[in-house]
């Protein structure tokens, strides 16, 4: 058992331990060929060094000792007196193992075995060990008995061997530091082996060399024989954890008075080595090393909670700048200068908002380091020969992210080695080489990362798969016959067919494959299976690059605000009334959405309320009614795991960015909410979970088709002219009026007639980004056409088209809805749905689409409109 | 013990002033409809969410019904985090009282009469001048609702699927 000294400085030592090991691993992971370059080998060499260090620090003595025998098997390897074989990676490993399993179990370290580990280390070397220092220039016998056991002890433990020599002049005045301040200063960080002073005197010097182990008592006897001299020369062999920098600041004596014998040792071995022209680069590592080690010292570990409460107090920060934007108009005016200082403001907290937010980033490679590992352990298992690829850029994601996604990573990692590859044997039938590739690939693409697991296996056997599927009863053979090739592969995500035992004995992929892409959609991510016979497959994960910060459409239900994630969100469907394409029909006791054609099951939070609660729920008459707000029923066709349901709203307010923040434990009740968040206008309101709702309410839109079809006749399919639509009635020159949908228009602007420019043959006029192209409606209907006189004219926009285009038209009217009985016989026109009479009025509906094909055909217009009116 | 006193519906309580952390006039309340009636909702408290606790509903009476949502404010007494930053929560009250001490010794054990529902959520009976005031103890309503609210909801689905 072991004395701790701290929980906290502990905890500390467990995060460096287990980088310093990741280091080790990595390393030797890597080394494929088993050749070993210099830098790497130093690399190792100092994680497994610090890691004997610090655990020397806090007594952990077997640790030491093994990271200890690591250390100097490094060595030789460095020397090159041990040349890395298969052999060597799987004891480093093993090591690597035994330490893990040291760190994990600190506390209780009695019962772990290490003697074995250090006996097969040490049968490596079978050099005995011994401790390589310069003695160059340095008044101390290293053969003495008493100082190399010294040192030898200092060695197990990590410390470093100093030779401090110090001129003591008591004429420096204020410069002269006191003996006793120095001596405690190297006390306090380090110990004395053996000390010599040489006082000055005239008769000649003389040499007191001072030897003690109680450091208490060498201190006193330094002291008593200095202070008796105006001058002297104090010369000592310390022993210190500290590098070199640190120990010269520690003692307060500049470095060119501190010989650090140990590097002093190796440098000189390095010169020997250039020297001998055998590694003419052997000193640019060393500089190249040196660097790194100085980067390494700029980052600082931090605890999560401090950055989530960063990240909280950022907000709040921006939340409370808007209200300060939003009472500040009033006064903005009044106070000259205020506005560059707001908008400095503004600037500065968004800014810190996004840099907290980035601290919680993390890089790929925290996973992709651990995979070498996990494939090499399943390749030997699988006795198949297996090589690793990873290439990554500079991909970071979500801490969150990144821990979840080791798991569905992993799964396929195994599966890839595990079903994909074929042994040596089947590869080189196939023509292919005998060592399977294993490729994982990580990179940014359209704003999101990208991850790629891939191999050169034997691919999919999407035949195979098609009859296991029949089999399975999850496809008829139309449906499968009817699928593409990519269509095939997502059968692999089917839970149905991808249970372990049943895909053995097709190519044998798929275990678990369900899981994986539930799992990665319920992070908001995608997954896609490519995939050749023969030739290999390639899965590919598509993530957002944070949790933390996501899209959402805030919408009101009841009053009652949610956040609904946009990547749930397949559309927002406004219902006027019955009409045939969109509808609301009730299905038993349930209600459900006919949206083109298909039926989508429609929940309302009243029902997941009085579900979550055991309550019987509201009739469905009466949430129709409750949604209904002037004739207009307004809904949110969400989806998730390739499943649809509707949700009703009462509107939509707007979409956000919002920041998620983990659930209260009081509203886990049901699954509907993954998260709660605080909206810019400081409500805090909770997240939608659309994948949770489907679960909890057990919606299943795929079972739902087969009901509707036998209770209805296919209503929805058909097609029927009387159609509910929201349009804006205007006219023109001449005395008809004109209707448009407003689903085709953008916006109605008022417009002086003296912004319109002619330009060759076309009209414009200036708008906010560039100049919009503007046409008049007359020029499409087989109506009379006369110039305006007005003092304005509105221009309305229309949609879908690739260039701004407008309509110029004299008066806007009105907005309507109202349902409208299409006759298409009495005006003919491409340009022209049809015209409905309205009231007294009769309506000419124009069809935009036709208008900006027509522009941009350009066309004569009248001639097109004309001839393929066929009047 | 230094204790803060509050009213609900003219009755006078009072918690241990050192779970206190702040008193808050008006949140702006978020319903949760499918949590348990004894969440009133959910609150931002300077960038925290804290969830709002119902004592009435929690002492087995029920909260007045809201019609409209939009616009609730709630005065609530927030407590010291006690399992962690997302479980912050807040006991939603009709005024704050004053500070007031109260002898240790001088409180009671409620008395047998007094409901089950009610138990949990009182510590003790200390009167204090001419009030009696009832000691929230907040430890026991936060353990219940965390480790044992899932049996109040079944046992609430049960009636519920009988009149289903």
């Amino acid at each position: 058992m072991v004395i701790l000294e701290s929980d906290h400085l502990l905890g500390e030592f467990e995060a460096e331990a287990i980088s310093h090991i990741g280091v080790i691993e990595t390393a030797f992971l890597d080394m494929n060929d088993h050749t070993c370059d210099t830098d790497m080998m130093s690399n190792v060499f100092r994680a497994a060094h610090s890691l004997k260090g610090t655990a020397g620090f806090f007594k952990l003595k077997k640790i030491v000792d093994v990271s200890h025998e690591l250390e100097s098997f490094f060595t030789q390897i460095k020397d090159e007196s041990i040349v890395i074989s298969d052999d060597i990676v799987d004891v480093v490993l093993r090591s690597v193992d035994c330490l893990r399993l040291l760190i994990d179990n600190m506390q209780d370290d009695d019962a772990i075995e290490i003697e074995q580990i250090i006996k097969e280390l040490r049968s490596y070397s079978g050099v005995a060990r011994h401790v390589d220092i310069e003695e160059v220039g340095i008044p101390f016998d290293f053969k003495d008995p008493l100082i190399s056991k010294a040192l030898e002890e200092a060695a197990r433990f990590g410390h470093r061997v100093y030779y401090v020599h110090i001129n003591y002049n008591r004429s420096l005045g204020k410069l002269y530091t006191h003996p006793e301040i120095l001596i405690q200063n190297i006390l306090s960080v380090a110990t004395i082996v053996e000390a010599l002073v040489r006082p000055h005197s005239v008769t000649g010097t003389e040499e007191i060399t001072i030897r003690e182990l109680d450091q208490g008592l060498i201190a006193q006897k330094l002291v008593s024989v200095i202070i008796k001299h105006d001058t002297s020369t104090l010369e000592l062999l310390v022993t210190s954890i500290l590098e070199h920098d640190l120990f010269s600041i520690a003692i307060e004596v500049d470095k060119r008075h501190i010989r650090s014998l140990e590097r002093e040792a190796m440098l000189k071995k390095e010169q020997a080595k250039i020297s001998e022209g055998k590694a003419a680069v052997a000193g640019v590592p060393h500089t190249g090393s040196k660097l790194h080690e100085a980067k390494d010292n700029y980052s600082i570990r931090l605890n999560i909670a401090t950055i989530n409460t960063l990240l909280d107090l950022a907000n709040e920060m921006i939340l409370t700048r808007n209200q300060l934007f939003s009472v500040m108009p009033e006064d903005r005016k009044s106070m000259p200068g205020i506005a560059p200082v707001l908008h400095n403001l503004s600037r500065l907290t968004s800014e810190i908002q996004e840099k907290v937010m980035i601290t919680r980033m993390q890089p790929i490679s925290v996973i992709f380091d651990k995979f070498p590992r996990i494939i090499r352990d399943t390749a030997k298992s699988l006795n198949k020969e297996i090589s690793v690829e990873i290439l990554r850029d500079d991909v970071t994601l979500d801490k969150y992210l990144l821990e979840s996604l080791t798991d569905p990573i992993t799964q396929l990692v195994k599966n890839s080695a595990d079903h994909g590859l074929e042994s040596s044997e089947n590869r080189i039938k196939a023509g292919k080489p005998a060592k399977g590739v294993l490729r994982l690939n990580a990179y940014m693409h359209d704003g999101s990362a990208v991850i790629e697991v891939q191999d050169d296996g034997a691919g999919i056997d999407t035949e195979a798969l098609k009859r296991k599927a029949l089999e399975q009863g999850t496809s008829t053979e139309q449906q499968l016959a009817a699928m593409s090739h990519a269509e095939v592969l997502s059968l692999v995500f089917c839970p149905g067919v991808s249970t372990a035992k049943k895909v053995t004995n097709l190519s044998g992929r798929g275990v678990g494959m369900d899981i994986v892409k539930t799992n990665i959609e319920s992070l908001g991510g995608s997954v896609e299976i490519e995939s050749e016979l023969c030739k290999g497959t390639t899965v590919r994960l598509k993530m957002p690059l944070t949790l933390s910060v996501i899209r959402s459409l805030i919408v009101t239900i009841d009053s009652i605000t949610y956040a609904v994630p946009d990547l749930n969100i397949e559309r927002i469907v406004r219902i006027w009334s019955e009409t045939s394409t969109k509808r609301i029909e009730r299905i038993n006791k349930s209600l459900v959405l006919c949206l083109d054609g298909r039926i989508i099951p429609v929940v309302t939070m009243n029902e997941i309320a009085a579900k979550a609660k055991g309550q019987p729920p509201v009739s469905v008459d009466e949430a129709l009614d409750r949604s209904q707000h002037g004739g207009v029923v307004k809904c949110l066709v969400l989806r998730a795991g390739g499943k649809s349901f509707a949700l009703l709203i009462d509107d939509a307010l707007d979409t956000e960015q919002v920041l998620v923040k983990p659930l209260p434990a009081y509203l886990q009740n049901c699954s509907c909410y993954s998260n709660v968040t605080v909206l810019g206008n400081g409500k805090a309101v909770t997240i939608l979970d659309a994948e949770g709702v489907m679960r909890f309410m057990e919606l299943d839109d795929e079972g739902l088709q087969d009901t509707y079809v036998m209770t209805k006749d296919q209503g929805c399919n058909e097609p029927s002219e009387a159609k509910e639509k929201q349009v804006i009635i205007f006219k023109c020159s001449g005395s008809e009026h004109y209707a448009i949908e407003t689903s085709d228009i953008t916006r109605i602007e008022v417009i002086d007639p003296g912004e319109i420019q002619e330009i060759r043959r076309g009209t414009y006029i200036n708008i906010a980004d560039g100049t919009m192209r503007i046409v008049r409606p007359e020029d499409y209907a087989p109506v009379r056409k006369r110039a305006y006189n007005e003092e304005k004219l509105f221009v309305i926009t229309l949609k879908e088209s690739e260039t701004p285009l407008g309509l110029l038209v004299r008066k806007v009217l009105d907005k309507v809805e109202a349902r409208f009985e299409l006759d298409k016989e009495q005006i003919q026109s491409d340009y022209l749905f049809g015209t409905s009479p309205y009231g007294e009025k009769i309506l000419i509906f124009l069809n935009p689409q036709a208008i900006i094909e027509a522009t941009q055909r350009d066309k004569p217009k009248i001639g097109a409109a004309r001839k393929g009116g066929r009047i | 013990m230094r204790c803060l006193s509050f009213y609900i519906d003219e009755e006078v309580f009072a918690v241990d002033v050192t779970l206190v952390r702040e008193f808050a006039r008006k949140l702006v309340v978020t319903p949760v409809l499918s949590a348990p009636d004894t969440v009133v909702g959910i609150a931002n408290l300077k960038g925290r969410v804290i969830t709002l606790l119902s004592l009435s509903e929690l002492l087995g009476r029920k909260e007045s019904i809201v019609k409209d949502w939009a616009a609730v404010t709630a005065a609530a007494i927030i407590f010291e985090t006690f399992s962690g930053g997302a479980n912050q929560i807040g006991l939603k009250v009709d005024r704050p009282g004053e500070l007031i001490d109260i002898d240790e010794a001088a409180i009671r054990k409620p008395s047998l009469s007094t409901g089950a529902q009610e138990s949990f959520c009182i510590a003790g009976i200390a009167e204090v001048g001419n009030a009696l005031y009832r000691i929230i103890d907040i430890h026991s309503i936060i353990e219940r609702l965390t480790s044992n609210d899932q049996g109040i909801i079944e046992s609430r689905a049960d009636e519920g699927d009988n009149n289903g």
